[in-house]
Parts: C-alpha cells; structure tokens; sequence
C-alpha cells in the first residue's frame, strides 16, 4: 500500500488532533472545560448555600470572614440542637455574644437653635437626647450607613443651643448613631450524639438559649475558632458571592447548553429535509425560515415568559426555537451540496434508502459546520439568558428564583452603590462570563478553523 | 569570462539544485529533490511526469509562487543572470507577469470572477510597461484577436463565467502574453480542456511561441500533448529529474525504464493493443518517508537489479549522449514498435450479425431535461435544457458499449437516467423485459441491484467517513444480505477481487491512493453480482500508468463475470481499448455507432473524423493532422438556433440542408449509424482530401 504504515485514523481523530494543535481551540476547549467542572462539581465545590440569608452581614467584601452559624442557633438541653453541622461535631463549644443594640437619632438645628429632633425609625419626636444614657458610644451616620465622626456624649436639648462638638461649621442636620453596649456573655455549650447535654452562661447552667447569628462574636471549641470565610465576598442580603456565581453558572450552562441541543435537533432535522428534498420542498420550508427570521424573537421569548410564566422549560424552547434557524440555514446549504457529490449518487445506486442517505452518508459529512456552529451558538444563548435576566425575567423553576450569571451581575449593577464600592458584586460574576463566553467562542473559532478544509494551512 | 558570459546570454533559465519541501502532519514532504536544468532562449521544453512527482512546485517556486511557514526552498533559480530567490520583492514583481508570465490548469479559478475579462488581460500591461488606459485597450483587443476570440471589444466588457471552458484558457493566455514575456510556463494548460478545444489551445501556443521567440515550459502528464509542442523533454519521478533529452530521442529511445513505462501506458486511438495493457504496477513513491538509499523507481521497475537497492543513481550522460538517472544503460526502445496496424477491411464486414447476444439492455428515444431555475413564489420558470435528446442504444450480454462525447455532450446524463439517479421525460429504458422508467420505486430499487455504477472521481465517490469494508458492504447491507460479520468477510471476499489487500478493510478512504479508490468503487459495484456495469469516466481522473491498471482490471472482471460494460469517456484512446462497439454522442444526440475497429479506421460522422485527428499522439514521427472545428463559442448564436443539425456550426462541410433538417441515425445495411446527410460523400468522394486541407498543419 502506497501510505505510511500505522493506525489508521478517521476523519474524526484527525480532527481532535488538528484542534489540540491550534492554539486558539485549545485554550478555549480549556477554560470551558475547566468553567464546566467547576460549575457541574459546585454542590461539593461550593462552601456555602447560595440561598443561605445573613442579613445582618450585608455586603462584605471579598476575603470577609465571621463565626460560622446559622442565623438562629437554638440550644434546649436534652433536645436536638438546631445548628450547623459543623457546631454540632464539636462537642463542647463557647460562643461569645455581644447583644448590643442601636438607636438612630436626626436633630435638625434652625437658626442657631436645635428646632427637631427624632428617632429615625418611627419618627418619634423628642425633647431631650442625652447622648450618655447608655454608656454607649455615638457616631454620625453618613449616607449609605456608613459610620462618620465619633461624637462626644452630651445632651441635646430641643430649643436649646447644640453643644460644641455635633454639628460641624454650617451643617443643619445630623444623624446620629447611638450605640448601646451590653455586657458581652459566654455560652459553653456540650453537644453529644447531636444532643445538647449542657448550656452554661457566664458559668452558671440554663435550660436553653436561642443565639442570634449578628450577636455571635466569635465561636471556638478547644483552641479552634469556628469561621467562615468569603472568598468572594457576600452580596446585601449576607450571601456568599463565590457560591452564588457557582451555582448561577449551573442555570446559564444549563441554558446555554439545553437550548443549543434543543435548537440542533430542530435545525438540522429541518434543515436536512429542506436540503435533501430540494426543489419546491425546500423553497417552501426555507421561505418558513424566512419569515420566522423577520419576527422579532426576543419580543416573542418575553411574552412568551410572562404568559406562560419564567419556567425553565419555557426558557429553553423559546430560546431553542430562536436559533434552530440559522443552524437549519447552514445544515441545508451543506446538504445541498453535499448531494451533489458523487457519493450520495454511488449510495443511491447501491439501494440507500432516504432515511439511510440523510443519517448515514449527509449529516456525518456536515458535522463539522453543525459542530463549530452548535460551540458557537452556546455563548449566544448563554448571553441572551443574561439579557432576559437582566431586564428582570429571571428563570423559575417550582416557583424559585434561579439566579443565572445574567441575574446576579443585574443585582450586582443594584446594588454597586454610587461610587462603585460594592464591585465584587458586579466585577467577579462579570468575569465568570466572560470567561466562559470568551472560552466558548475561541474554542468555536478554533474549531472552525481546523475543521474547515477551506482554512486549513499547507500541510 | 566571455565564455560565461556566452553562456549566460544563450540559456534563459539556469536551476541549481532546486529542492522544496513542505511540512505536512505527517512529516517532511520532499516535493523537489534536487532539480537542475536549464531553458534556452527560444527554447520550448516539457517537464512531464505523474501526479505528485514535484512538476508543479517546480513552476511554482520558479514564478516566487510558494511561500508560507510550511514550505521549505532551497537553491538557485537564475533568470537572465539574476537569482530570483534572493532578489528584493519589487524586482521579483517586476519580473513576474512581465519577463516570465504563467498560464494555470483551471482557466476557471485563475481569473477573478468580479472583474471584467478587459480589465485583467490589461492590468499586467498597465502595471508592467505603464500603459495608459487607452494603449492597454487597443493592445488588450489586439491581444484577444490574436488568441483567436471574435469580436475581441466587445469581449472585454465581458466577465470570466460569460465565457467557455477554451475562451477563459485562450483569456488566460493573453493575459499572460501582454507583456511579451521571455518565458511563458504553462502548468497542465490543457488537461481541464476537451480534446478538441486542446488542440486549438495547443496550437495557438505553438503558433504565439515561434512568433514571439518565446521560451516555453509545458508542465504535463501527457506525453501526446508534448509531442508536437517541445523541444526537449524532462521526465520527473520522486521529485528529481530520471531523464532529460531532445524530444524526438525520447519518444525513439527513451531510456529511463520509467519514462519508457510511460510511453508504452499510453492508450494509442490509432492502435488497438492485444491482452491486457502495459501497466506499470505499484505506485509513486511516497516523498515523505526518507528516501533511503537506491532508486526511487526500483520497486516498479521490471529492470531491477540488486544493485538498484543499495546505490543511488545520478544524473549522467551515458555513452551515447542521453541524460537519465539509471544505474544501467539499458536500451529499451520505445516499447512502441507496434507500427499502425492495418486491419483489413474484410474483419469488420466479417463480423456476422447473427451470431451476436441479444440485447441485455435497451434504450429507446430516451429523453432527459434539466428544468430552469425558478418558480414556487415569483418569477418565471426558465426553459428546460435537453440534456439527452431522442437517444437509443442497446448493450449486448458480455459486451463493451463505448460511449464517447465531448464534455457537456450528456453521456453522463444518460448513464444517470439509464441507473434511475435523474428522472427521464420520455422513452423506455429495458432491462430484461422491464421498462425501467414506469417501474415503481421500489421495483426499481431491486432491479437496480443488477446495474451498477462506477464513478468518474475515485474519491468523490466514496464517503470520507465510512472505512473501506462499510463501503465496499453497503450495497450488500442496504438490500439486507449480509450484516456486521458476514458483511466484513464480503467485503474482504470483493477487496481480493479487484486487487486490493485485506489490511485496508478498516482503513478510510483518504488513506487509499486514487487507484485504489476506483478499486474500491469496483468492489462496491460488484457486491450485488450486476449484469451491467456502466463505468462513468472511471479512469479519467488517474494517471496513465494507473489508469492501465484500472482498464485492465475492468477487462479481467469483464471476462470472470460476464458483465456487459458501457464504458464511458471523453477519451477515444482508452475507448478504443476496451470497447467492441462506439457510440459517439454530440449535444445530447448519438451521432455515430458502429463497431469499434470501424469508427476508428473509418470514421464517418465529421465529429468522429475530427475528434480522432484531435487526440494527441505521443509520438512525433506521426504526422499530426488537425481537424479544426469551429469550437462552440465563436459560433454565433443565431446559427445554433433552428431545427438543423447540432454540428452544423462547427461543421467545416456544412451545406443548407444541414441547417434546416436534423439528420436521423442512417442504418448504412451494417451495424453502424450515423447522423449525417453527407457522410458518404464526405468518406468515399476521392476527390475529396481527407481533412480539409486550410486547416492541416505540421
């Protein structure tokens, strides 16, 4: 035989081992196999409950860290502690807890004199404020609750001058924060066989206690301190950014990937009878094609979604049905000139049925075009996902909020805050798309290019 | 110093250990190894050889063609005393299109569809001499008029796909003539051409080079084109050169076993071999395993000796002044001392017609159309073209129908309609009682089984994804006679037949030489046991040496299997070899059918007549005579139009009558037909010459 010896290999291998070898494909084919696994593993993966509520953490940044607990931790002895998991194998525990609370005063001065003052929530008018009274301390409240001057502890009377040391040069009103001290506690608590054997607060033993997670100081057992750690930060309502992008990369792929198979079955279908009939068959069907094209979709796919509600299901049809058009477009252009070889001719005259011609001897010889298009179409999904996330069509399954990629860089865009300073929010959900868009499409590209005999280099 | 001076104004062209290489995925792919040669001024010479053997990258590397990270060049390329291979870009420009110009094998992909025929022929001129726009107009028409295209200012205004097959190549080759160029290097300017559109094109190349005093390389696999055309010969093998001398020393003596293997391939029209053809076994070197030491063409060389395995020929002149890379002075001749033979007239009258088979298959007024595009939601639909008109035939048990035809002339067509592949708007296909065109689909599908196809392209033909036992078995799976196990063992059972190893069963298509594709397209068409086997150009793609083994083959499993063949080719050469009886068709319609000795020795239809003076014989001591027809296109419109005889605008003898009536197929008491009113004037009027004589040549 005139060819080298060795294996021999298919149209299919060669094609592996041009992709591997195209630098562009394989750094693609990488990252979305790497953004896959991470999103697939994300339940073991993840080292926290996506939907898991801390309010009174609010938006930390990343590399934030606090006691690990759950919101309410209760402890009755003899009865079944409700905790976490990881309190509960400790056996003996000593929470530190601080119940402090905080009362935000406005007082607004008019000429010269104070003329209101008022507790913020509930606005109770009052005359006198005597900033001492809880041996607190008290602080100015700046926009967006962030904590200003340190304020001296006066007492500020209605109709009265303000006291030195409030009010800054020509400033009228003030909030002020009041903060109220109370003295910390201790709870050495035994747990065995998940069953809590004994409470003891600031040594002296009690039947039960019911500790709020935003009063929990810190928690240790032996010399270990139980924390938890954000790597990404938590967004407003205290959730875990990391977890959060983990698991709202399982709905984009999800979606992305779903309705890219969706849209490949009904393209190619489609469009391999539209090319194998030909003639007025395919006139016809391709005309249909047409006219679906001059419909704006994503129109469609939003009344579509507020009809029949933010389904899932509903997301991946709609989405499928969207881009089965122009995959029918390329599986027919290559049918049609895929018939024209002479190898479907050859099958024909050796008894090949129709069935046999289209699944046997057309579609494998287009798999290409089909491959590099269906790669290429998963990033156009994903992004469209975001889009209808972002306007606020958020997908539901059983009634639950799925926040995808698209959803949480929308909550992250909420609640960036003026000067940006909530970032994480936005910055690290953004790059988890992005890369996985930008791994899909190089991957896609490269693809093509190794795929395509067209592009092929030399040799 | 003045003799290398001497030197270098008398030859053009000096190459010195030319070798380019090309990285592949499989490796090192050493296309030139090591060519020298050198072309005069005025002189014309061929590079011939095999697909594969470096001719091509030859002229490419000498134009500056090649160029890219995978393609490796090595040595010197001298033209007029400058190295073109270090010369600056704009000098290597300046030269190009302008001292040296090209003309490409596909006259079709080397022009540029957008642009006017005009604009492209002139644009080397404007470039090259700066030509102002009117200048390059009036030499551009002068240009076309004399390539032979009519009305040449009208044609300027025209695009490249306006154009025939033969215009574009005669475009392509005034464009390359613009500048005057020293040296024109033509690569394969015929081979995508019909045989009579190569003669014309042959001819204007010959007629431009001596009245320019140009120097032509003609890059080739057809020796017959060569014949008449060059001076001297190169024959490259393996990417270097085995044999260079004048070419009427080649064609007398060649003596390099392969260029001589070559010759004797050669299907001549004007003899029929008897047995089997020569072929020359095995194939070409694969250049990209290390040539280790020893012959490149030992392992097909029936001359072999031990010596050839261990030491490497050189190029040297042997005793008697020939330039070849052999070990040996072997003294072979051409191989072609079969001088014409004369068959006597009395064997073609000889042949009784009684004792002939019946017919296994019958055509009878069979019709095809393509319908025009168009139609469903606006537009008209355009006229339907007769691509198979009123054509009848039968195809006797165990014979070979010839069919021969120019391309376009709807033999393939009618190979198609006879199979089922395309639908037929009239007439009657019969096959043992059946009428093929009113069975039912699936009638048709099981009486199918009995006529197969073979292929024009090997490798078209076979699906890229399926491995050599999926395709060989399809037939045998698709009307459910073997499967999986049964169907692997079948396919084994056919790849012995038809020559092929058994460690290629799982191999896939592209692994497979072209030769063995076509084996592989015989082994699929056997699998149902057929009566008829229709082969559909299948050799017409395959080089001379293989295509001998393709013919032979055929005729072995002819023999073996009792098929009856029709043998479909452009190719009177290869027709003539295998077939009992021609029929050839022009324009959808047979114009002429006879037995296959007496089409060829007296041809009657002036189509046949003028086919046969076409072909190029690949020996030039055969006075050639060329029947000039007009070609198609520079015959006006109007003429074809009306309800005369197809050929009468080409036809040099046409008459009135030709024009008004369309001649039947006239039944002269024999076996033969044809579709002329004035044939027997045209063959038996002494006074007559054979061949209009203003068009003869040489």
């Amino acid at each position: 035989m005139g060819h080298a010896p060795g294996k021999s290999r298919s149209p299919f291998a060669r094609s592996i081992t041009a992709l591997l070898r195209n630098r562009l494909a394989a750094a693609g084919l990488f990252l979305v196999v790497i953004m896959s696994f991470f999103v697939t593993v994300a339940p073991w993966l993840s080292p926290d409950d996506p939907t898991e509520i801390r309010p009174w953490l609010g938006a930390r940044p990343p590399g934030f860290q606090h006691p690990d607990c759950k919101s309410e931790n209760t402890f009755s002895v003899g009865a079944q502690a409700d905790t976490t998991q990881q309190i509960l194998e400790a056996g003996e525990i000593r929470f530190a807890v601080e119940e402090g609370d905080s009362v935000t005063y406005r007082v607004v001065v008019r000429r010269g004199i104070i003329h209101r003052i008022m507790v913020v929530e509930g606005a109770v008018p009052m005359d006198t404020l005597d900033l001492s009274q809880f041996s607190g301390e008290s602080y100015e409240l700046l926009e967006e609750d962030r904590i200003g001057r340190k304020l001296p502890l006066v007492a500020l009377n209605r109709g009265e001058a303000p006291p030195q040391g409030i009010f800054a040069d020509g400033q009228r009103v003030i909030f002020i924060r009041l903060t109220q001290v109370s003295v910390p506690s201790v709870y050495d608590i035994r747990i065995e066989k998940n069953l809590v054997y004994s409470i003891d607060q600031d040594g002296e033993s009690i039947d039960g206690i019911v500790l709020r997670g935003d009063t929990i100081k810190s928690i240790t057992t032996g010399d270990r301190e139980l924390v938890r750690f954000h790597w990404l930060g938590t967004d407003e309502l205290g959730r875990d950014v990391l977890s959060r992008i983990l698991y709202g990369g399982r709905i984009s792929m999800l979606v992305g990937i779903t309705a890219t198979l969706v849209s490949l079955v009904i393209g190619v279908c489609y469009g391999a009878a539209a090319g194998y009939f030909g003639g007025r068959t395919d006139r016809f069907m391709m005309s249909i094609v047409d006219i679906l094209y001059a419909i704006p979709f994503m129109f469609l796919v939003i009344i579509l979604l507020v009809l029949f509600g933010r389904n899932i299901i509903i997301l991946f049809v709609a989405l499928g049905a969207v881009q089965w058009l122009t995959m029918a477009r390329i599986v027919r252009g290559q049918i049609l000139t895929l018939k024209e070889m002479e190898f479907i001719d050859a099958a024909r005259v050796c008894g090949a049925q129709p069935i046999t011609l289209i699944f046997r001897h057309l579609i494998p010889n287009c798999i290409g075009p089909i491959v590099i298009y269906a790669t290429l179409t998963v990033p156009v999904v994903i992004l469209e996902e975001s889009f209808l996330a972002f306007i606020g069509l958020t997908v539901q399954y059983q009634g639950e909020n799925l926040d995808s990629w698209g959803a949480l860089i929308q909550q992250g865009m909420q609640a960036l805050g003026a000067g940006g300073e909530r970032h994480w929010l936005l910055v690290w959900p953004a790059l988890a798309m992005a890369t996985t868009l930008f791994g899909f499409n190089c991957f896609g590209d490269g693809l093509r290019d190794c795929l395509d005999p067209k592009t092929r280099r030399v040799g | 110093m003045d003799s290398l001076s001497s030197m270098k104004d008398k030859s053009l062209l000096r190459v010195r250990g030319l070798h380019v290489n090309y990285r592949t995925e499989a490796g090192l792919l050493r296309a030139v190894n090591g060519v020298s040669f050198d072309i005069e001024r005025g002189e014309s010479v061929a590079i011939v050889g095999e697909s594969g053997c470096g001719k091509s990258s030859v002229a490419l590397s000498l134009l500056g063609l090649l160029s890219g990270r995978n393609i490796a060049i090595d040595g010197r390329i001298e033209f007029s005393g400058m190295d073109l291979r270090t010369l600056p870009r704009h000098r290597l420009q300046s030269i190009r299109g302008h001292k040296i110009a090209m003309v490409f094998q596909d006259p079709l992909t080397s022009l540029n569809p957008y642009l006017r025929v005009g604009t492209q022929i002139s644009e080397p001129m404007r470039y090259h001499l700066g030509f102002s726009k009117a200048e390059a107009r009036a030499h551009t028409i002068d240009l076309l008029h004399a390539v032979g295209i009519n009305d040449p200012a009208a044609s300027l205004k025209r695009f490249p796909h306006e154009f025939s097959g033969g215009m574009r190549q005669r475009t392509m080759i005034a464009a390359a003539l613009s500048c005057s160029p020293d040296l024109l290097v033509a690569d394969e300017p015929t081979t995508a051409l019909d045989v009579t559109v190569q003669a014309q094109i042959l001819d204007l190349i010959r007629r431009e080079r001596e009245r320019r005093e140009m120097s032509l390389i003609l890059i080739t696999h057809d020796l017959g084109v060569v014949a008449g055309l060059c001076d001297r010969v190169i024959v490259m093998y393996g990417g270097q050169v085995v044999e260079e001398s004048s070419a009427e020393q080649l064609y007398a003596e060649a003596c390099h076993p392969y260029t001589q293997s070559l010759l004797r391939a050669i299907p001549r029209y004007d003899f029929k071999h008897s047995g089997p053809l020569f072929s020359l076994d095995g194939q070409p070197p694969d250049l990209i395993e290390n040539l280790d030491g020893g012959c490149a063409f030992e392992p097909r060389c029936e001359f072999r000796k031990d010596k050839c395995v261990s030491e490497v020929p050189v190029l040297r002149l042997d005793s008697r002044g020939r330039k070849h890379r052999c070990l040996f002075e072997l003294d072979l001749g051409t191989g072609l001392n079969v001088t014409k033979c004369h068959v006597d007239e009395s064997s073609i009258l000889k042949a009784d017609l009684t004792d002939r088979p019946d017919a296994i298959l019958t055509v009878e007024g069979l019709e095809v159309s393509y319908d025009g595009s168009g139609g469903l939601w606006f537009g008209r639909r355009e006229p339907a073209v007769k691509a198979v008109n009123c054509v009848s035939l039968s195809l006797r048990k165990g014979e070979t129908l010839g069919l021969v035809g120019e391309s376009g002339c709807g033999k393939s067509t009618l190979a198609r309609a006879v199979v089922g592949l395309v639908g037929a708007q009239a007439g009657k296909v019969s096959f043992e009682g059946n009428d093929l065109l009113t069975l039912s689909t699936a009638a048709l599908r099981v009486v199918r089984r009995e006529i197969q196809l073979i292929f024009q392209d090997p490798r078209s033909s076979l699906n890229p994804r399926l491995k050599a036992w999926e395709l060989v078995s399809e037939p045998l799976v698709n009307f459910g006679l073997a499967k999986g196990a049964a169907a692997l063992r079948e396919a084994e059972r056919l790849m012995e037949l038809v020559g092929l190893d058994r460690s290629g069963l799982k191999r896939y298509p592209h692994e497979f030489s072209g030769g063995q594709c076509q084996r592989l397209g015989i082994a699929r068409a056997l699998a149902l046991n057929p009566k008829v086997l229709i082969c559909d150009e299948p050799v017409s793609s395959l080089d001379v040496s293989i295509q001998a083994q393709i013919l032979n083959l055929l005729m072995e499993l002819q023999a073996s299997f009792e098929l009856s063949l029709i043998f479909i080719s452009h190719d009177l050469s290869v027709v003539r070899q295998i077939s009992d009886r021609v029929a050839v068709m022009y324009q959808g319609r047979i114009v002429e059918s006879a037995d296959a000795e007496e089409i060829y020795q007296k041809p009657k239809h002036p189509y046949t007549r003028a086919l046969l003076s076409a072909i190029p014989i690949p020996d030039p001591t055969v006075p050639g005579i060329r029947c000039q027809l007009h070609s198609p296109e520079e015959t006006a419109v109007s003429d074809r139009s009306g309800d005369g005889c197809d050929f009468s605008p080409r036809c040099p003898w046409t008459r009135d009558r030709c024009r008004n009536e369309i001649p039947i197929l006239d039944h002269d008491g024999s076996e033969s037909q044809v579709a002329c009113f004035f044939w027997k004037q045209h063959t038996e009027d002494p006074t007559r010459p054979k061949y209009p004589e203003s068009i003869a040549h040489r």
